[in-house]
């Protein structure tokens, strides 16, 4: 192949003095973003209030619905008067997470890891994230978006990066279905399920539209950092996102 | 802005430091933008690489809390991104080969027998390889081009364009022998009159 090298050095320039705008390129970016967000944002899945499902007994009832046609339902925190979450366990292996009450998430952990799921959640107020990534990503979440993708409002494009993200191995282990759905067959050993879930104590209603909650899931290896919190102006941002499939 | 670029700080450390400090960035830019330019230049040419350069590290920087830290030369990840942005413009790049290919060979002037032989021979190859290299599927190409300008590892390619070891070396296998295939099928002395 020395041909193909001698066709490559022919062929290639020499940088030149301009590209020094290149950099200024860059370091604006740095200076003025310096914490991007873009990315995390596509993980997170905002949940829109809908009139069906408004209100936390209805969410409730959907639950037991939901296990009633599962058929095998464990329902957790038996005899508690008021559960704070509900776990259901699936037919086909997936387990459903629905929180009624934001307290007590080690609760939610325990449980979870006695059904093999090591887990680590977080209940915030929406408004609020975690500031710092806590965790590294995996390999597999990387769906290569561009930043003009990212910033295309077309529907065309916005779908093709969900087609993206869907296929990335976070969403396949912790998915926006009927609330939170984990399915552990996509969780290799090792693998800790990193959940983030913001509520707003306001309930939205049709006629003053919001995000009722949104939460974020993603896989990592670990070790795991304490969430900082810091604001996320962003959060009450229903734009014109498409609801996610299951809501 | 003063960046260290001293070579005894690998490159997954300046990415580390960039999470909290995100001008930091910039020392990789220092590092690299002149490699990636002349990989983008000699695949599109010198027109698009500039911009291409300033796209590839803003996408990087925008990824750089997913980059794999046990990889300390962040040029395979660089390379893979500014391959991604080189496919999507794959129009131009085949144009740009077509172009030179259609380019008059120089005339050989006077001299020895060997000399003007030998002219010959390398303008046969060079049309004969730009024809090959706008015949190649994309993915081949991206993973020969990108093999051969870097001298980089399969596994290295394969971190860098994101898809399995098995793939880059199949693909690399086929690209190389369409190429040979070309180079050996013509006839360097008749291969020259093209356009």
């Amino acid at each position: 192949m020395d041909e193909l090298k001698t066709l490559i050095k022919e062929l290639e320039h020499e940088p030149p003095h301009s590209l020094a705008r290149q950099r200024l390129r860059l370091a604006q970016e740095a200076t003025a973003a310096p914490r991007d967000r873009r990315w995390s944002r596509l993980l997170r899945h905002n949940r829109r209030e809908q009139p069906l499902l408004s209100g936390r007994r209805l969410a409730m009832g959907a639950a037991v619905a939901a296990a009633v046609a599962a058929g095998v339902a464990v329902p957790s925190l038996l005899g508690s008067a008021d559960p704070a979450y509900a776990l259901t366990k699936n037919q086909d292996g997936s387990i459903n997470l629905k929180i009624y009450d934001f307290r007590n998430p080690e609760h939610v952990e325990k449980e979870l890891a006695d059904w093999g799921v090591p887990a680590d959640i977080t209940y915030l107020p929406l408004g609020k994230r975690c500031g710092n990534n806590r965790a590294p990503f995996l390999k597999g979440d990387d769906v290569g978006a561009t930043k003009e993708e990212l910033s295309n409002s077309d529907a065309a494009v916005q779908a093709g990066l969900r087609e993206r993200l869907e296929k990335s191995s976070s969403y396949q282990a912790i998915r926006p279905q009927d609330g939170i759905t984990i399915y552990p067959r996509h969780i290799k050993p090792g693998q800790i399920a990193l959940i983030e879930v913001m509520e707003n104590p306001v309930t939205p209603t049709v006629e003053r539209p919001g995000v009722a909650w949104q939460f974020s899931g993603r896989l990592t290896t670990g070790p795991i950092e304490p969430c900082k919190v810091v604001a996320d102006p962003s959060a009450t941002d229903i734009g014109d996102a498409t609801p996610p499939a299951g809501s | 802005m003063v960046t260290d670029t001293s070579p005894l700080v690998v490159d997954s450390e300046i990415i580390t430091s960039s999470l909290d400090d995100p001008e930091k960035f910039a020392a990789l830019f220092d590092r690299h933008a002149g490699t990636l330019y002349r990989y983008i230049s000699f695949r599109l040419g010198p027109e698009l690489a500039e911009d291409l350069v300033g796209e590839t590290f803003l996408i990087a920087f925008r990824r750089r809390d997913a980059y794999d830290v046990s990889y300390r030369d962040a040029r395979p990840w660089l390379l893979g991104i500014a391959t991604k942005l080189i496919t999507g413009q794959r129009r131009t790049e085949v144009s740009r080969y077509r172009a030179l290919e259609r380019q008059s060979p120089a005339q050989p002037v006077e001299g020895p027998e060997e000399a003007i032989t030998r002219d010959l021979t390398a303008q046969g190859s060079r049309t004969v390889l730009l024809n090959a290299l706008a015949l190649l599927s994309r993915g081949d190409r991206d993973v020969l081009l990108l093999v051969a300008w870097s001298d980089m590892t399969y596994e290295e390619a394969a971190h860098a364009l994101d898809i399995p070891v098995g793939t880059v070396k199949s693909r690399l296998n086929r690209a190389r022998r369409k190429i040979r295939h070309a180079l050996g099928g013509v006839n360097p002395l008749e291969g020259h009159d093209h356009g």
